[in-house]
């Protein structure tokens, strides 16, 4: 089917409406779509979730390259399969670590942490970026908690450094 | 043995545990793990003890004596109903740790009372000792790597024991326990359950174990413990009355003449003697004697004394003669 609007270019986007139960249904190209503005609908919730390459762990089952278990098993049993499990599935590891011990890094390395800290003082950039960093990390743990109206607050605090 | 000996704030405090949880590299987790691999990790502890220590195989223990080692809060009764594992054990029980729990290794330090700063000197000097021979799964982000994520980082678990009568009598355990839990630690009544606790003994112990410090997690239990004590010694001067020392005399009366005897009654009863033995109530009877009684009249902590199977009749009138006998 060619597009409604300019009627060239193939048709990909199907825009329903009804209002007060009068049904309209359009078949559009994704041009035309964008320029009558109707892809701005999915935008709503893009906000959410920020930055889409850190959800592609959601689309393939993660298994530990060593011992072969899975997050899943992780989910049932409540036990990691080895050591390299850590590694494997530390994507994930964040979130489940805030949740569990209110922290993320062993100390050791929360020490080195804070002393790169103290020596980066000076230089504003990193200074951002260690910001940065926790900020979007807190985000990772709201969304996946499902606290939206918190979740903004950060996204928006996000915003505000990165576009400084 | 160490649960019978008096030491700080033991009008309180029953004892003090450390436990560390430890894993070798390049093995996979415990549950993960056949039967050849698991003795090689036997094998791998065994021969990283010195002489101070002995290994014993569970195979090779009955399971009363087993059993009787739960009873002591010195393994889990996890571990001790499982086929395989070892124990490492000093002469007076102050080392105890399981080999094939949950993790490789789960090592765990005990004192008497109120004492962690010797718990912590005692398992760490075991678990370096150990670390120089045996490597252990360790990474720099997340620490020493375990099983259970809830254990990641330190691998640490301090856990304090604790016998809170006079909180409980005057109602406000359950206030006291809900702000132990707000502040980051884990509270449970150790006999019954959680919410009808008898016994009036609690653990406290802590939850987080990444991204701390071990003195960081210390100071913490130090603090809320210390905290708890004050205010089981001021209950226990709000109700010291004729009305107390009644209960406890009859609580010592029962206990002293009784021909039949529960496990759950004796430990009862044992809790308010406890009671009445700190607060200088009653002086027949010695505070370590009480202690020792506690444990001892559990089921099969009985049967290990009497060097008997029981039923669970003649364990009711065997335990009432062991309690007689005691306080004789």
């Amino acid at each position: 089917m060619k597009c409604e609007n300019c009627g060239v270019n193939e048709a990909t986007v199907r825009y329903y409406q009804n209002i007060n139960g009068d049904k309209k249904q359009l078949h559009l190209c994704s041009d035309c779509a964008e320029s009558l503005g109707f892809t701005s609908f999915s935008n709503i919730f893009s906000p959410m979730f920020l930055d889409s390459k850190n959800y592609d762990f959601l689309e393939e089952p993660q298994v530990c390259n060593v011992c072969h278990y899975s997050f899943d098993d992780y989910l049932k049993t409540g036990l990691f399969g080895c050591p390299n499990c850590y590694e494997s599935f530390q994507d994930r590891l964040d979130s489940l670590f805030l949740k569990l011990h209110g922290k993320t890094r062993h100390v050791e390395l929360e020490k080195e942490n804070k002393t790169k800290k103290e020596v980066t003082e000076k230089s504003n950039l990193s200074k951002k970026d260690n910001k940065l960093d926790e900020l979007k990390e807190k985000l990772k743990a709201l969304i996946e908690e499902e606290k939206y109206e918190e979740a903004a607050v950060i996204r928006d605090k996000i915003k505000e450094i990165e576009g400084k | 043995m160490w649960y019978k000996e008096i030491s700080n704030d033991s009008d309180v405090v029953i004892s003090t545990r450390i436990r560390f949880a430890r894993n070798l590299d390049n093995y996979k987790f415990v549950h993960m793990l056949n039967s050849n691999e698991k003795n090689e990790v036997l094998d791998k502890v065994k021969n990283a003890i010195n002489s101070e220590y002995k290994f014993l195989d569970i195979k090779n223990i009955d399971e009363t004596t087993l059993f009787s080692l739960v009873e002591g809060h010195l393994i889990s009764k996890e571990f001790a109903a499982q086929a395989e594992g070892a124990i490492v054990i000093n002469d007076d029980n102050r080392l105890v740790a399981m080999v094939n729990e949950e993790d490789h290794l789960r090592i765990q330090a005990f004192e008497p009372g109120f004492n962690i700063d010797s718990c912590y000197k005692n398992i760490k000097k075991f678990t370096d000792s150990l670390e120089e021979k045996l490597k252990f799964a360790k990474s720099k982000k997340y620490g020493y790597l375990t099983s259970c994520p809830t254990n990641v980082g330190s691998g640490m678990r301090v856990s304090i024991m604790l016998h809170l009568p006079a909180l409980t009598k005057i109602g406000v355990i359950s206030n006291i326990l809900e702000q132990v839990t707000a502040l980051g630690l884990s509270v449970r009544g150790l006999y019954g359950e959680n919410t009808s606790a008898y016994g009036n003994i609690y653990q406290i112990s802590n939850q987080r174990t990444l991204g701390l410090l071990d003195t960081e997690i210390i100071d913490k239990v130090k603090i809320v413990v210390t905290t708890i004590i004050n205010e089981e010694r001021k209950a226990r001067n709000k109700i010291n009355s004729y009305k107390l020392q009644d209960e406890v005399y009859r609580a010592y009366g029962i206990l002293k003449n009784a021909r039949i005897l529960k496990e759950e009654e004796a430990l009862k009863l044992l809790s308010k003697v406890r009671l009445g033995v700190c607060m200088n109530i009653i002086n027949e009877v010695e505070l370590s004697k009480v202690q020792q009684m506690m444990i001892d009249t559990q089921s099969n902590s009985l049967q290990v004394i009497c060097k008997q199977a029981l039923s669970e009749k003649e364990e009711d009138i065997k335990r009432a003669e062991y309690v007689r006998k005691e306080l004789d």
